[in-house]
């Protein structure tokens, strides 16, 4: 996963968060248990952990 | 110095941590709220009895008497204890998965049985509860929910025959819910 892919998941992942937010429907609670929230945990887990293990490693703290 | 883009960055995180705080507590907590269960059209008959004064089902005496204050829906369908919560939320994902991709027919029905215990709860070992003899005679099939209390209690909701399309009182039950409290 790279910068830009990343960048737009976190977008569209906010974009339904803040939809759910301002009118929370089912369609909303929908969209944002089973879009937003998975693609949130996918993009921390697989970008920005990896992003700070592959930084510590580079600094010889892991 | 700290550059107008970083304070931008951090205000665009600090934004957007508060919205997914806030919006996670609305799935996990707000979804508590009877209103919350009133959004999706299936369940508006439940709703309109309750409030209904001249209804004389179980949900509605309970409603009509504040005998529950608030979340009237989830203090009476979600089993007690950390699984109930547990189990609850799991089932309300599945609604949610069901309603929304419309995988549901009308009228809707529970899945597993009533469970007892829920009554239980809050009415076991009230005076009125143990001065009812039938109560201690029938303790083992109630705690086994053999028997529900419904079957002596009458019903909590609208028969399933009422909350069919096409029966006298469905576009009554279906009206937008009106919850005064």
């Amino acid at each position: 996963m790279n910068h830009h892919t990343a960048a737009v998941g976190v977008i569209i992942a906010m974009l339904i968060t803040i939809a759910y937010v301002l009118d929370p429907g089912p369609y909303a609670a929908f969209a944002f248990a089973f879009a937003a929230l998975p693609l949130l945990a996918f993009v921390i887990v697989f970008y920005y952990l990896r992003e700070m293990i592959r930084e510590l490693r580079h600094r010889d703290v892991l | 110095m700290v550059s107008l883009f970083k304070i931008i960055g951090l205000l665009a995180i600090g934004v957007a941590m508060a919205a997914v705080t806030l919006a996670s507590h609305e799935l996990f907590v707000g979804t508590k709220e009877t209103s919350a269960c009133m959004q999706c059209h299936v369940m508006r008959p439940y709703g309109n009895d309750m409030v209904d004064p001249e209804s004389n089902l179980l949900a509605a005496r309970h409603y009509r008497n504040g005998w529950i204050h608030e979340k009237q829906c989830y203090q009476c369908h979600v089993d007690y204890g950390f699984a109930g919560s547990v189990t609850a939320k799991m089932d309300g994902l599945r609604h949610l998965l069901r309603y929304t991709t419309r995988t549901y027919t009308e009228p809707i029905g529970l899945v597993h049985p009533f469970n007892n215990q829920n009554c239980l709860h809050c009415h076991a070992g009230t005076p009125k509860y143990v001065a009812e003899s039938m109560h201690d005679m029938m303790a083992d099939v109630i705690a086994s929910n053999e028997t529900p209390c419904t079957s002596c209690h009458g019903d909590s909701h609208p028969s399933r025959e009422r909350r069919s399309p096409g029966h006298a009182d469905y576009e009554a039950l279906m009206r937008a819910v009106e919850l005064p409290r």
